[in-house]
């Protein structure tokens, strides 16, 4: 968005603007050339987005498991539910998508542009088959009577579904984002920390829905 | 998560100063506008809440008086011969209650002047995720849009309370507000939870991450450690209440119970579902629920500590422990939730752990009254109107947290629950208090971040007023309580217990009507002094911390191009031995001090 809503960077601000501020500890230092921007500490804010990123999967965290703790004062588990078939299939993929993810990210440490792209479009094909593979399973609840309201197993199973869903498809966003960018030629710290930090969040959805899925349907 | 990926340039992390006045001032990335924005949106949100608390103290002081030109002005609140109807007054009491927490206490104190000032007192040029940030207030903005519109949809508002207590406010047929009315709310609500999440990750990866050189975590001014504390219960909390908010607009819309028991007869209708749990709403809302009462407060503790520092002309006292204060507050803030809940029907010995885990919290809370009070001790003391509002804070601190520990005792609750006594408490800590602190960092902030000072006379009008009036306010609440009167009617008429409350309740109307009154000195001086104040100087107030030390207001990139190098603690006033009263953080010591 940020191409959309900041101009973009003039040629004068380089990435190294604090080179020769660092004179008489007077307090305020000068910022040395240039525009006079100046950069903290670190090299790259790759630990903002890691940080960031574990910030938002905490955050996520919580929601599901004020669900869960709601999911067993509501004794929804002994509710009868089915299994919707498909579910083992989407498991099998959302599985696969990390490792691909994995590749991907193998992929760049080795320098190989070709490979990398490919990884990261298999794996958002995986991720859209896996959401796409979840509206099966509702027509498949669906099929085997089991409505939102049917009972509050299947209350919470379309609720945690869903949920899961839309954090994935946001995930999916990123993903298709850094895709973009990356064909887009993104600066080398720059793609490496957003892959990272998608990949963090990938990892994170795929190890929920395995969670959830054993709340909701281990018998 | 996608925005998080999206908020830096190839090149470089420094966004450029926008040209244009949209880019510049409404969808800007700066932090300092962003910080502005959400404190005028806090500013609109408290005046409104301000409205509609007048309305209900009209309904308590005179039931059944008429009036019919507020009747014309409102008419679906008003009988056609002009009297208050009682739904109009819990929806107004409702939307009170929610306007004046989530818009103004959760906003002002920690998105509003977090947003302005965690960037410059850690001396870095924006927040982590400037985009993000953008994104933060939006969606807020948004959720207030949403929750004013409750306002305009048939039925009106709400009337669950800003709690919104389940069964009844699962069933839309409960009231003439909880249909469209009650769905606009939980949007509201769900959507300015997201916006929360938003912030508070920024402002934890920012105040970790972004410090400049020299500034350690404990060389941070403790209104830092108040913004980082909230965003960390924020990030922990805000989620349980939209699983709650979630779950709620399924049973009202998806046909589910989650929250509906079953076998409830509203307006002679039997409600089909059944089966869920209305307690389990109370958990999640009082997890919540509880962290963010101290959401609003940590900020206003961080400012007060802040401004009595510099006032004082003193080193706060107890730094470390200040903070270490602050942090047992919010994690303790996780444990009490069930004190809310004593009367649900809850297990004594739960009740008794709930119980001495609040009365625990009287410890730390009590070690930050003496530290201020150590503070201010012995102190040549500037009574500027911003030390008047923080000195006001402490005592509102003490008077509000005092009823905390006769509520949270379990053989006391069982009184006092839900009367006044409980209304009284809340508003003092919560409400007037967190209010002071933002008043105290308006009149402390407001030369750096409009360049002008504020009308110091008209600050103290202010203050001496709103203190004295918030005080004549809710010392009669606390007897309201204490004779039994419950909260939520809206009127006393009818009971003989409650004869004594009515002309209590006038006394409570009039004096808030003269409170709000004086608002209106504290508005004409913001903006009065924003266009026509004198000029204010880099450094008005002789402080130390990094705000101080940059231009007023500050530029784009907050230092102008220039690094601050951190040398010594934030709150290092009359050092011995330094030519002057006050040490910047930018200075460099100068003997080799033994710490």
């Amino acid at each position: 968005m940020s191409t959309v809503l900041t101009p973009p960077p003039k040629t004068k601000l380089e990435p190294k603007v604090t080179g020769g501020g660092r004179g008489p500890s007077d307090g305020l230092r000068g910022g040395g050339n240039g525009g006079g921007y100046w950069q903290p500490e670190r090299e790259d804010t790759s630990g903002n987005y890691r940080l960031g990123i574990w910030m938002g999967i905490i955050s996520v965290l919580m929601l599901f498991l004020a669900l869960t703790s709601a999911y067993i004062v509501n004794q929804a588990h002994f509710f009868p539910l089915v299994v919707p078939p498909v579910l083992w299939l989407n498991t099998a993929v959302i599985l696969t998508s990390s490792l691909t993810f994995e590749a991907a990210r193998r992929s760049l440490r080795r320098g190989s542009e070709t490979a990398l792209n490919r990884w990261l479009l298999v794996t958002a094909v995986l991720g859209l088959s896996f959401l796409i593979g979840q509206l099966v399973a509702w027509q498949q609840l669906v099929a085997s009577g089991f409505y939102m309201s049917t009972n509050r197993h299947s209350a919470y199973a379309y609720t945690f579904t869903g949920l899961h869903a839309l954090h994935l498809a946001g995930g999916l966003l990123a993903l298709m984002y850094v895709l973009v960018r990356t064909r887009g030629g993104w600066a080398a710290p720059r793609k490496r920390v957003s892959i990272d930090a998608t990949a963090i969040y990938w990892h994170f959805m795929d190890g929920l829905w395995i969670y959830l899925f054993i709340l909701l349907f281990w018998r | 998560m996608a925005e998080q990926m999206e908020v830096a340039h190839e090149h470089v992390h420094v966004h450029e100063a926008p040209k244009s006045f949209i880019r510049k001032y409404i969808f800007s990335l700066d932090h300092k506008i962003i910080g502005l924005q959400y404190y005028f949106l806090a500013l609109v949100a408290a005046f409104w809440g301000m409205g509609l608390s007048l309305l209900v103290r009209m309904r308590l002081a005179w039931p059944q008086e008429k009036w019919p030109t507020l009747a014309k002005w409102l008419p679906y609140g008003f009988t056609s011969d002009g009297q208050m109807t009682p739904e109009f007054y819990l929806s107004m009491l409702t939307m009170h209650g929610t306007i004046m927490v989530f818009m103004v206490l959760t906003t002002a104190p920690q998105s509003g002047f977090g947003n302005y000032f965690l960037p410059l007192q850690i001396g870095t040029y924006d927040m982590a995720f400037p985009v993000l940030n953008m994104l933060s207030f939006w969606t807020t903005l948004a959720s207030f849009i949403v929750l004013v519109a409750a306002f305009f949809v048939e039925g009106g508002a709400p009337l669950g309370g800003w709690t919104f207590y389940t069964p009844l406010s699962a069933i839309p047929s409960a009231g003439p507000g909880q249909g469209l009315g009650a769905d606009l709310w939980l949007i509201s609500i769900a959507l300015f939870c997201v916006g929360s999440l938003l912030g508070a990750l920024n402002f934890i990866t920012t105040m970790l991450n972004m410090r400049t050189r020299g500034m350690s975590l404990t060389r941070l001014p403790l209104t830092c450690w108040a913004w980082f504390t909230t965003a960390v219960l924020a990030l922990l909390s805000f989620p349980v209440l939209l699983a709650g908010g979630i779950l709620l607009l399924l049973d009202r819309n998806a046909g589910t119970s989650f929250f509906n028991p079953g076998g409830l007869v509203v307006s002679e209708k039997l409600i089909p579902g059944g089966g869920g749990s209305p307690i389990l709403w109370q958990h999640l809302f009082w997890f919540f629920g509880h962290p963010e009462v101290y959401i609003a407060i940590l900020p206003g503790m961080g400012a007060t500590s802040h401004i009595l520092s510099t006032f004082a002309r003193k080193p706060i006292y107890g730094y470390r422990v200040m903070i270490v204060a602050m942090f047992a507050i919010g994690l303790l803030g996780f444990f009490v939730w069930g004190h809310h809940m004593f009367m649900s029907g809850m297990d004594p010995r739960v009740a008794v752990a709930f119980s001495l885990l609040t009365l625990s919290i009287g410890v730390p809370s009590a070690i930050k009254t003496f530290n201020w009070l150590g503070t201010l001790w012995g102190a040549r003391i500037r009574f500027t109107a911003a030390m008047l509002f923080a000195i006001g804070f402490v005592s509102l601190f003490v008077s509000g947290g005092i009823t905390g520990l006769v509520l949270g005792q379990t053989s006391l609750d069982y009184f006092f629950h839900d009367t006044y006594f409980v209304v009284g408490h809340f508003h003092l800590i919560m409400g007037v208090a967190a209010i002071f602190g933002i008043f105290g960092a308006t009149y402390y902030w407001f030369p750096k971040m409009f360049g002008r000072m504020m009308n110091e006379t008209l600050g103290k009008l202010h203050f001496w007023l709103t203190f004295i009036g918030v005080y004549a306010i809710f010392v009669p609440i606390h007897l309201l309580g204490m004779i039994g009167h419950p909260r939520r009617y809206p009127e006393s008429i009818g009971f003989d217990f409650l004869v004594s409350a009515e002309p209590l309740h006038r006394i409570i109307t009039i004096a808030a009507f003269i409170t709000a009154i004086a608002q209106f000195i504290f508005l004409f001086n913001l903006f009065w002094s924003m266009f026509k104040g004198p000029k204010a100087s880099d450094n008005p107030w002789e402080a130390t911390t990094l705000e101080w030390m940059t231009a007023t207001p500050p530029p784009h990139d907050n230092f102008g191009g220039k690094i601050p190098t951190v040398y010594r603690g934030p709150y290092e006033y009359s050092v011995p031995g330094a030519d002057k009263d006050y040490s910047p953080q930018t200075e460099p010591e100068r003997v080799a001090a033994g710490h």
